[in-house]
């Protein structure tokens, strides 16, 4: 008996069969058990009977005239989609090939001629049973597919603001590559990257613990931490100590962000980078010399992002030098992951290879054909984010359009600030300074030239004038090291000041900027330096990336003041819309 | 006579069919009549095909009420006319005749 | 993936074994694991001797342990790494937050 006591809800039963014996039979057996009886006399009239009352199980004769079972059952199969509608067929064929021709043409059972009550309640039952299964993963399915979209529009609607806010904004350069799928946000990858005031270039790519929404949105606060201080000329340390607390503060316990930051000046030929957490980022030379392997890895010491609190964090970066040609290879763990469809990893050691043995400016593009050759069709558009950045020579770097220049703000104006131990240690003046001076409008369209001229002046005074480093060391390979060792440890003693004086006037269409710059240190020959420059200089008439020729350069007066440790410049420049040198 | 129809069969039915039973009989009796009729011409034409089916269809009615000799009768019909050995299809069809005869009169006398 | 707990009484220390995949599937039984107070554990070891497979958010469910366990003043230790899983945890530099063995 089945379960349904009212008949308004009883399941309903075709019955279909041309013999009008069996059929009386086979239906008051039916309607004995509980079910409505619907019944036909042939096949037309079951299909007829089909659409216009739409049964839940359906009895088919096999041997009919005119239209038999097997063609009727097949249409309605055919045609039931959805809604699983068993078909039993009644026979008294008892060869197997005919049997098999009734499943083959969609039937769901047999029933055998001359008909069993007991047996037919049991299929009846069972096939109910089977109804009943399906229409729960029915209902099941839908409510899957209806969170499902939720899910997607939810994730669509999540990018759609990353991508309004920050979505790869430096990166279509000639001397930047890279390779970053639309879906990349989220498998946690993001790639970031920015040019400071000084034209140099920041990198930072992350990788974020998890998928979907939850890698996606310590993306947001990450890229605004990121550009609002490259925009300003913070150093890399301090960026990175500050998205380390960014992402302590809103990530999860348990979630962090593998990143690697790289600080690129490409007028003094040094790459800054600090690791943590992601695979070995990569120097490829496109000299290799004695002590400069061809392959330099940059690995991975410190701990991800979003781990540590701010007094354990370490910000230390460590500089190597760089040449012209040479290339910064960037990768996350989806390019050594990637399987090919033995399932076998792509990993570290031929990605190394690629990248030492391509030739220098093909190294993106071979790894690129190399990994998706590997990877076949297997999910090709998940995990790869790569990046090659070329060192380029300075002045091919273009500068950032200058905003139009407004009225207003002070129009004869100083200050001083100075920097004691304390600052000079932990402290970088640059944005601080560069902030207040970019309140006169007027200064602003000069503003990447300004901040060029200040770190300049600062890095001297503070590296040979404060700290008595001698920059002849930084010119073989392990003085470089050294140079650097040194500096840290020096720092960490410091004693001394350095001081700022700016002042800046408009007199009618002119601007004038005075910037001067004093140290506690002795001072040093700069007669013979200066001597030595101009001599350089007339040799050479290229861009200078560093030195007194950069300032020489850029400002219209250079004044070295005895005994050496103080430089005045003066910049000046017609009040307009745009550069105009 | 009355081992033509099994009576626990129709003892069955009587109880499955309620008031329908008569009107089934009924149409047992009127349909064997014209699958007899069927059978005989479709042999008179050779027509192996439409044989077999009207004996197959008597056959399944036989069974339903019982009938099982004639029920087995068909079978073997059913079996010549399948694979196409006319030699004692003339016997079998009056058998079946005969039999069908008999079972007729059980049922009339139910 | 299955995890076992055994808790040494005298030194308070709770080992926890991962075998199979330790990855986000792990999630609740990990977490399971160390939260049931009727041992309160002084120390942690996570045995990896039969885990053959580590992920990123097993390095979370790691963080969440180890804040549990107390945060800086953690002693937790991971042993028995096979080759694949040291490399993770090596690129991660998590021996500056664990003992790795």
């Amino acid at each position: 008996m089945n379960s349904f006591s009212n008949p308004a809800f009883a399941t309903k039963v075709l019955v279909a069969d041309d013999n009008a014996v069996d059929r009386k039979v086979l239906s008051a057996i039916v309607r004995r058990a509980g079910y409505q009886v619907i019944d036909a006399v042939d096949g037309n009239d079951a299909l007829e009977k089909y659409y216009a009352q739409a049964p839940d199980l359906v009895l088919l004769d096999a041997l009919m005239p005119g239209k038999d079972g097997f063609a009727v059952a097949r249409e309605i199969k055919a045609g039931s989609q959805d809604k699983f509608v068993p078909i039993i067929f009644l026979t008294s064929l008892t060869e197997a090939s005919e049997l098999a021709r009734c499943v083959e043409a969609g039937g769901d059972d047999f029933l055998s001629k001359p008909y069993n009550r007991v047996i037919l309640n049991a299929k009846l039952s069972a096939l109910q049973r089977v109804r009943d299964m399906h229409q729960t993963l029915q209902r099941q399915r839908d409510e899957i597919s209806k969170h499902h979209m939720q899910l997607v529009a939810d994730q669509e609607a999540a990018k759609a603001v990353f991508d309004n806010v920050a979505h790869a904004r430096h990166l279509d350069v000639s001397y930047i590559k890279h390779l970053l799928s639309p879906l990349a946000l989220f498998n946690g990858d993001v790639l970031l990257a920015a040019q400071n005031p000084n034209n140099n270039v920041y990198v930072l790519l992350g990788d974020f613990t998890g998928h979907g929404l939850a890698a996606a949105i310590g993306a947001l606060p990450l890229s605004d931490v990121f550009y609002g201080m490259t925009a300003k000329g913070f150093s890399l340390p301090e960026i990175m100590r500050e998205c380390n607390r960014k992402l302590c503060s809103v990530l999860p316990a348990g979630y962090f962000c593998c990143a690697a930051g790289l600080y690129i000046d490409f007028g003094r030929q040094t790459v800054e980078f600090w690791n943590g957490g992601l695979p070995s980022v990569y120097l490829r030379r496109k000299q290799a010399l004695a002590l400069k392997p061809a392959l330099l890895p940059l690995a991975s010491n410190h701990l991800p992002l979003g781990i540590l609190s701010a007094d354990k964090f370490s910000d230390v970066t460590e500089v190597v030098e760089v040449a012209q040609g040479d290339r910064l290879f960037m990768a996350t763990d989806g390019v050594i992951e990637a399987r090919d469809e033995n399932g076998s990893y792509y990993g570290s050691h031929r990605l190394e290879s690629m990248v030492r043995e391509s030739p220098i400016d093909q190294v993106f593009g071979s790894v690129k054909r190399d990994v998706y050759g590997f990877m076949q069709e297997q999910d090709r558009d998940d995990d790869i984010t790569m990046v090659e950045i070329e060192i380029v020579p300075a002045d091919t770097i273009q500068a950032k359009a200058s905003p139009p220049v407004e009225a207003g703000g002070p129009s004869d104006w100083k200050f001083s600030y100075e920097l004691g131990c304390e600052s000079l240690k932990n402290f970088n003046p640059l944005p601080l300074l560069q902030q207040v001076l970019m309140e006169a409008p007027y200064l602003r369209t000069r503003s990447t030239e300004i901040y060029t001229v200040m770190a300049e002046l600062y890095s001297n005074a503070l590296e040979h004038g404060v700290l008595g480093l001698n920059s002849s060391m930084k010119s073989s390979a392990e003085g470089f090291a050294q140079y650097y060792a040194a500096r840290a440890k020096a720092l960490e003693q410091v004693d001394g000041w350095v001081r700022f004086s700016f002042s800046a006037y408009v007199q009618q269409t002119r601007v004038k900027l005075e910037i001067r710059v004093e140290d506690s240190g002795a001072g040093f020959d700069y007669v013979t330096y200066l001597q030595k420059a101009r001599e350089d200089s007339a040799q050479n008439n290229g861009y200078h990336g560093r030195g007194v020729k950069l300032l020489w350069d850029l400002c219209n007066r250079v004044d070295y003041i005895a005994p050496g440790n103080a430089v005045e410049v003066h910049m000046s420049w017609e009040n307009d819309n745009g550069r105009n040198d | 006579m009355a081992e033509m129809i099994n009576m626990e069969v129709i003892e069955e039915l009587r109880d499955i069919m309620e008031d329908d039973f008569p009107s089934l009989l009924q149409s047992f009796l009127a349909e064997s009549a014209r699958q007899y009729e069927q059978a005989t011409q479709a042999w008179q034409t050779a027509d192996f095909d439409t044989l077999r089916r009207s004996v197959h269809s008597l056959k399944g009615s036989c069974g339903n009420l019982g009938a099982t000799q004639l029920e087995k009768t068909c079978a073997e019909l059913e079996g010549l006319a399948r694979y196409h050995q006319p030699e004692r299809i003339p016997e079998l069809l009056s058998q079946v005749s005969l039999q069908l005869g008999d079972v007729t009169g059980v049922i009339k006398n139910l | 993936m299955t995890i076992d707990t055994s808790f040494d009484q005298d030194a308070q220390k709770l080992t926890i074994s991962i075998r199979g995949r330790f990855d986000f599937s792990a999630h609740k039984d990990f977490r399971e694991s160390y939260e049931q107070t009727q041992n309160p554990a002084n120390s942690y070891s996570i045995d990896m001797s039969d885990a053959n497979y580590i992920d990123s958010s097993a390095l979370g469910m790691l963080l969440l342990l180890r804040d549990h366990a107390g945060g800086d003043h953690a002693d937790v230790e991971i042993v028995n790494c096979n080759a694949d899983v040291k490399k993770i945890l090596t690129i991660s530099n998590f021996d500056q937050l664990f003992t790795i063995h």
